[in-house]
């Protein structure tokens, strides 16, 4: 459906896409990455925003500049949205039916099922300043489906929301993913456990692994290992910090460690494989 | 015109800004003025147009570029506007639509006075000539604050001070014929040519910007 082959993207001598080659479906994928690692200029390049300066993004086996069903297939939530304040919901969704072409007749019917498909719908008539951050997230993936899309780009969605948000967010891009490729750039790596089927990491413009999320959580196997805060020198190798709790008075280290250890390793989860992956531990 | 209906509904109150200008101060400063004055109120009534008209023709445009420049929801603008759909046209419409206002204050300063039509002529261009500035310099500094205050500055140095310097595209103090009609051409051409900027500006540097 969408190909990139080859793609580089620079701002004057900075690099930020180093020949990205990727080939996406109709499925949810995540795009993981830390800040700074290319993932909205990936996005941008992708949603026809940005012209690369070398490789091609073809839809459909076309480039993008050249496809007439591209901007009708495409649905795109920004980083920042929040547009026209002083329209009504309702009427932010009709100005975009017409930037998206949308025939007259249909809109109205679009509107509603966009708005319903994200539990706004009981919002339509209020204005866009007086949403809270969630359901303007909402309405941005609303807008992101008027018409039918094919293919959403979504740019962290769910920052800044607070976790019923974000659940709900979740719960609405599991019920649209249906024949639809969706593309969901993020840093929290739990939104992509509970929404992708795939992931895509990025670091440092570079794709560093593109599969499933079972295979990217295999990555870590053998790998991590819960030990006391004194223990932690005891691990040899290369190892990683991921996170220090308290259980019972005694401080535990969660380690990332590229050998075999003299402990039991844990059950890796998502994050584990994503972390092993970015500090070279894979 | 279902997009631009949408952004003028946006402007809220200060959509009626112009409109409250165009019916209410400039007829009100043109009564005084006839009032006040003895003989040919004419030029004062030019005066008063000029001071005016020209000085609000960018405010709707300036106010409707604002969520191409300055909204959180620029991004999702450029990725959805098709490349036809450009901001030229936009600044195009608003004129045309400005014009329209224009002309019935025109048509009231018709039963006044006679020859005002080579004064409408020379406040059209003017009022072009103000959109294609600020369309220009919203371009150019990705403000629309700037543009703004630039034009009511131009407006006020030009009409009420440097009333003569070869600046002013504003025919202060003359009598409107014809042979007037000289400087709005040049006006006119500079409009033109801030409007290519513009737009040059718009296709190849404001995408890249975001």
């Amino acid at each position: 459906m969408l190909t990139l082959k080859n793609l580089s993207k620079r701002f004057k001598s900075k690099e930020v896409l180093h020949s990205i080659n990727l080939r996406l479906d109709t499925k949810v994928y995540g795009l993981l990455g830390a800040n700074g690692a290319g993932k909205t200029t990936l996005m941008r390049c992708m949603a026809g925003l940005y012209e690369p300066q070398q490789g091609e993004i073809l839809y459909n086996d076309e480039p993008l500049h050249k496809s007439k069903s591209f901007r009708q297939d495409l649905g795109y939530l920004p980083q920042a949205f929040g547009m026209f304040q002083e329209l009504t919901l309702y009427e932010m969704m009709d100005y975009i039916c017409s930037l998206k072409n949308i025939a007259k007749s249909k809109c109205a019917f679009e509107i509603t099922q966009a708005l319903t498909s994200v539990n706004l719908e009981n919002k339509a008539g209020d204005r866009i300043k007086t949403l809270s951050g969630g359901m303007l997230r909402r309405a941005g993936i609303a807008q992101a489906i008027l018409g039918g899309t094919k293919l959403i780009l979504l740019d962290e969605p769910t920052a800044g929301l607070d976790p019923g948000e974000r659940a709900r967010f979740k719960n609405a891009v599991s019920e649209l993913k249906k024949d639809r490729m969706i593309l969901m750039s993020t840093h929290i790596v739990e939104d992509i456990d509970a929404c992708c089927d795939s992931v895509i990491v990025i670091d440092s413009g570079n794709v560093l692994f593109y599969g499933s999320c079972e295979e990217l959580r295999n990555i870590a196997i053998d790998k991590v290992y819960i030990v006391k805060s004194a223990d932690s020198d005891s691990i040899d190798g290369d190892k990683f910090i991921l996170k220090i709790n308290e259980l019972e008075g005694e401080i535990y280290h969660r380690v990332l460690a590229r050998g075999k250890q003299d402990y039991q390793s844990e059950k890796p989860t998502l994050e584990d494989g994503y972390m092993c992956l970015v500090k070279g531990l894979a | 015109m279902r997009r631009l209906y949408l952004e003028l509904k946006n402007q809220q109150f200060y959509y009626f800004v112009p409109p409250v200008v165009l019916f209410i101060v400039v007829p009100l400063a043109v009564l005084a003025a006839i009032k006040n004055g003895a003989g040919d109120n004419f030029p004062e009534c030019a005066f008063i147009a000029q001071l005016f008209i020209p000085s609000f023709a960018a405010w709707w445009p300036l106010l409707t570029l604002k969520e191409y420049l300055n909204s959180p929801g620029r991004e999702l603008l450029f990725v959805y506007k098709s490349g036809r759909d450009s901001l030229l046209l936009k600044m195009i419409f608003l004129w045309t639509l400005y014009l329209l206002h224009v002309l019935i204050v025109f048509i009231y300063f018709a039963y006044v006075f006679d020859y005002v039509w080579f004064l409408f002529i020379a406040i059209t261009i003017q009022s072009m000539f103000m959109i294609a500035l600020g369309y220009f310099l919203s371009l150019l500094f990705h403000n629309t604050f700037v543009p703004l205050i630039v034009n009511f500055s131009y407006t006020s140095i030009f009409v009420l001070v440097l009333l003569y310097s070869p600046l002013s595209i504003f025919q202060i103090g003359t009598s409107f014929n014809a042979g007037s009609l000289d400087k709005s051409t040049f006006v006119g051409v500079i409009a033109l040519i801030l409007f290519y900027g513009g737009y040059q500006l718009e296709k190849h540097l404001y995408k890249n910007s975001i």
